[in-house]
């Protein structure tokens, strides 16, 4: 019970800190009524105006890169890698973008570069370890499918928006965008107007951009995806479209749910659980230039955060080792990694906005993942290291791997 | 800031609210996401939608609390923050400062531990009112703070 009592009193000796730092005035709020559905903008922080800075610098570079040698990671429809063309066609409808994520047990493929850029060097190398990097972000048990539209290229999401579905008193498992705690899903959406979707009780809660309803017993929720800090869509479903989606889900018999008549152009890209698992079997390449800048190359299996789920308005889809594969400077769930002593530089893309993250990501035939996760580095660059991915033996793994094997553990990352 | 926003009572009655929330507001989100530039926007952005929801509004401190706290959620899971050792070197990283142990022992913590600290030994709200914030039971609030204090005694040993 004392222990009890002394951390209690520590923790809100911490946070009264927190409290005291340097937190400034309020910023200035500014009405905007030409645009209607976000009537309101925040003064802009010039941290994020120097994030946003860097974003379109390296897509002035990108875009010169690909006029260069087309290999950029933003390719325009003429200047797309060949496969890059074959894949931007269309799925079949109703079909993911990302093939699923089928579970294997044991790291049977193993990548290398073949292409290191000139000052970098490998810092370390780790794994297959079965039980890394395995840690999970989020809560709950619901599931949410993450559908985007794409441009007429079919490399660069427009629009997208979000189904969920849980448990009907939310518990842990509020559907997307849920931000008021009850004890049932509806309620939770304080001074939404009262709505029927299939027959079923619903609302429209229009600050949300969002239809929620109870169907079968469980609180279901579409979300059409509201612009953020992340990016800005161009262009946005209207709230007929979201509840005529909405009156088109029904359920399976293996009690997951199927959106039948998605707004033409939507496709979808990701199927996750509210808790994500990062995947298993984790090997691990680090590279760095010695002054802050690096990145990872990181394998894992059985993931259950597939590509598809970063697919925003900053993201890319390109072409890698003759799969699909998305590039952004923004990656959702983190690449499972975790950064410590040796691989610190690495965390400090953590921050969008703050230093010059970029990230490519894509699924192996064999259900791979594969994560490029790179701060300082141009990302036509990191493209090209993932381009230059070749199959390794076990042999060779073990010849990487065994330089940094008896580093101490607290210096490398996902090490217990 | 009052004068930009839109005239009238109700326009008044929310810069006096804002004005009186700020601080704390950024410091709550600074507790839980671990970063005061990104506290600030999920701030800015919480009160934007008080904002605009203000005029039917029957309780905003809980709305605020709620959807700031739905906001730090969100950022956590669209970052790698809440990677395991990530979130624990970040200060040093970006040269923020690193408060004390207990400051990086808390970000080592999930999203939910973390945030049920934040509200309960900084807010100073009831499990009850915790569960209402987050959108979540009463026994999961109850579950997550027994298993945050007891990993940080693990920790802090």
């Amino acid at each position: 019970m004392s222990d009890n009592t002394n951390l209690e009193d520590r923790l809100r000796a911490t946070y009264e800190k927190v409290g005291t730092l340097d937190i400034g005035p309020p910023p200035v709020l500014v009405t905007d009524a030409s645009d209607a559905r976000h009537e309101v903008h925040r003064r802009t922080r010039p941290l994020l105006v120097a994030g946003v800075a860097v974003v379109v610098v390296l897509a002035l570079v990108i875009g010169i890169a690909a006029l260069r040698d087309g290999s950029s990671g933003a390719p325009s429809q003429k200047q797309l890698h060949p496969v890059d063309q074959q894949k931007s066609q269309q799925p079949v409808a109703g079909q993911p973008l990302f093939p699923n994520v089928v579970p294997h047990h044991g790291a049977d493929l193993l990548l290398a570069p073949q292409y290191v850029p000139d000052g970098y060097h490998l810092l370390y190398a780790t794994g297959p370890d079965k039980d890394q990097p395995g840690s999970s972000s989020g809560g709950g048990n619901g599931t949410t499918q993450t559908w985007v539209k794409l441009d007429a290229t079919g490399t660069q999401p427009v629009a997208g928006f979000t189904l969920g579905w849980g448990p009907q008193d939310l518990a842990d498992n509020a559907p997307p965008h849920v931000s008021m705690g009850h004890q049932d899903a509806l309620s939770a959406y304080a001074n939404a107007e009262a709505i029927t979707v299939n027959g079923n009780p619903g609302v429209w809660a229009e600050y949300l951009q969002t239809v929620a309803w109870e169907q079968d017993g469980r609180a279901l929720a579409i979300a059409g995806n509201m612009d953020n800090w992340t990016g800005t869509w161009a262009e946005h479903l209207t709230r007929d479209e979201l509840q005529a989606m909405a009156d088109s889900v029904v359920r399976l018999p293996d009690g997951t749910y199927q959106l039948t008549a998605p707004v033409p152009g939507y496709q979808l890209v990701a199927t996750t659980a509210g808790t994500l698992n990062t995947g298993t079997y984790g090997r691990r390449l680090v590279y760095t230039d010695g002054n802050g800048h690096g990145y990872s190359i990181q394998l894992v299996d059985d993931t259950g955060v597939p590509p598809g789920y970063s697919l925003d308005a900053n993201a890319r889809l390109v072409e890698v080792r003759g799969q699909r594969a998305i590039t952004t400077p923004f990656l959702n769930g983190g690449d499972g990694g975790a950064c410590s002593q040796i691989d610190m530089f690495l965390c400090a893309g953590a921050q969008p906005g703050v230093l010059n993250a970029n990230y490519v990501q894509w699924l192996e035939p064999d259900s791979t993942r594969v994560t490029l996760s790179g701060v300082g580095i141009d990302p036509a660059e990191l493209l090209r290291i993932a381009r230059s991915l070749t199959k390794v033996s076990a042999d060779d793994w073990a010849k990487l791997t065994a330089p940094t094997k008896n580093l101490p553990c607290a210096q490398l990352a996902n090490c217990k | 800031m009052q004068g930009e926003l839109d005239a009238g009572e109700g326009s008044v009655a929310f810069d006096r609210f804002y004005a009186a929330r700020w601080t704390r507001a950024v410091a709550v989100a600074r507790s839980v996401v671990g970063s005061a530039s990104i506290a600030e926007e999920l701030a800015q952005e919480a009160f934007l939608r008080v904002h605009a929801r203000w005029d039917s509004l029957q309780a905003p401190d809980g709305y605020l609390r709620s959807v700031l706290m739905n906001l730090c959620r969100s950022h956590l899971r669209r970052s790698r923050l809440e990677q395991s050792k990530a979130a624990a070197t970040q200060e040093s990283v970006l040269g923020e400062p690193a408060l004390d142990e207990t400051w990086l022992a808390t970000l080592r913590l999930p999203f939910r531990q973390r945030a049920v600290l934040v509200l309960r030994y900084y807010e100073d709200l009831t499990e009850p009112q915790i569960a209402e914030a987050l959108g979540c039971r009463l026994g999961t609030v109850k579950s997550a703070h027994h298993r945050a204090l007891a990993r940080l005694r693990e920790e802090l040993a």
